[in-house]
């Protein structure tokens, strides 16, 4: 395994992109040639219903629950698959948990490589194992009275059909 | 032996636990499931759904490892529902 330097954090507060992008280039050194980022918020609207069909309910709220240190320990795991499949100069990846509202920041990952085409990849592979395998719970509160008032979700088939992807067709460094 | 079981999410909700602290005798899956269903009544349920997973000390345990499954004291045994993260 290469030496690469990854952080990988569970957390309440929020991240600063711009200064973890700064601190991850420091790290990382001249070898770099690209770091690609991706930082996910919590939207305005519910993407599915529990039947899975496409719905727009109005969402108030988002809540993350984690299961401290095995949270941690399956993030590792995606990091280190996406070490072992790319070279990597440097990983970065928060992921936030508590309660939230539309807007907020919840999930970073950045990556930091000698190429764009390994940065770019390497981030979305990242992120889409994060939606499938990462030890997290999503429940989301809605704010229309008549809708059920909240809602756990279950991995989307769309997330589950994406991470199979990344198995089924290599991607090329 | 005495073992910590922890429930997650949906199940905690469904429970109206977080956890609960088990003593045993043989440390079967068996007798863990006759235990907490003297605890927690009926609506446990929902622990034998297909899409719930278990960690044995944080690990995910498969098919397998659940068969042969042996608690030993001190263990933390987790009931997990699926995932959603990112």
């Amino acid at each position: 395994m290469v030496n690469v330097d990854a952080v990988i954090e569970v957390s309440t507060a929020d991240y600063d992109l711009g200064a973890a992008w700064a601190q991850l280039q420091r790290s990382v050194g001249a070898g770099v040639g690209a770091i690609a980022g991706f930082s996910g918020l919590v939207r305005a609207t519910t993407a599915t219903d529990a039947g899975g069909s496409r719905v727009d309910e109005p969402v108030k709220a988002l809540v993350l629950e984690h299961y401290p240190g095995m949270t941690e320990s399956s993030m590792a795991a995606i990091v280190s698959k996406a070490e072992a499949r790319w070279e990597l100069l440097g990983v970065h990846v928060v992921h936030r948990v508590g309660r939230f509202l539309p807007g907020d920041q919840i999930v970073m990952v950045l990556v930091a490589a000698g190429h764009r085409s390994t940065a770019f990849a390497a981030c979305e592979y990242i992120m889409d194992y994060l939606k499938t395998d990462a030890v997290l719970w999503k429940r989301e509160e809605y704010l229309h009275e008549d809708a059920a008032s909240a809602r756990w979700l279950h991995s989307a088939a769309e997330d589950k059909t994406r991470r199979a992807g990344w198995n089924q067709d290599p991607l090329e460094d | 032996m005495n073992i910590q079981v922890l429930f997650f999410a949906s199940l905690r909700e469904a429970l109206g636990v977080e956890g609960l602290s088990l003593t045993l005798v043989d440390g079967t899956l068996a007798e863990l499931h006759a235990r907490l269903a003297d605890q927690l009544g009926d609506a446990t349920r929902v622990l034998l759904e297909d899409n719930v997973r278990m960690a044995r000390n944080q690990v995910l345990q498969d098919a397998d490892a659940l068969s042969k499954l042996q608690l030993v004291d001190g263990d933390e045994l987790a009931f997990l529902p699926p995932v959603t993260g990112g």
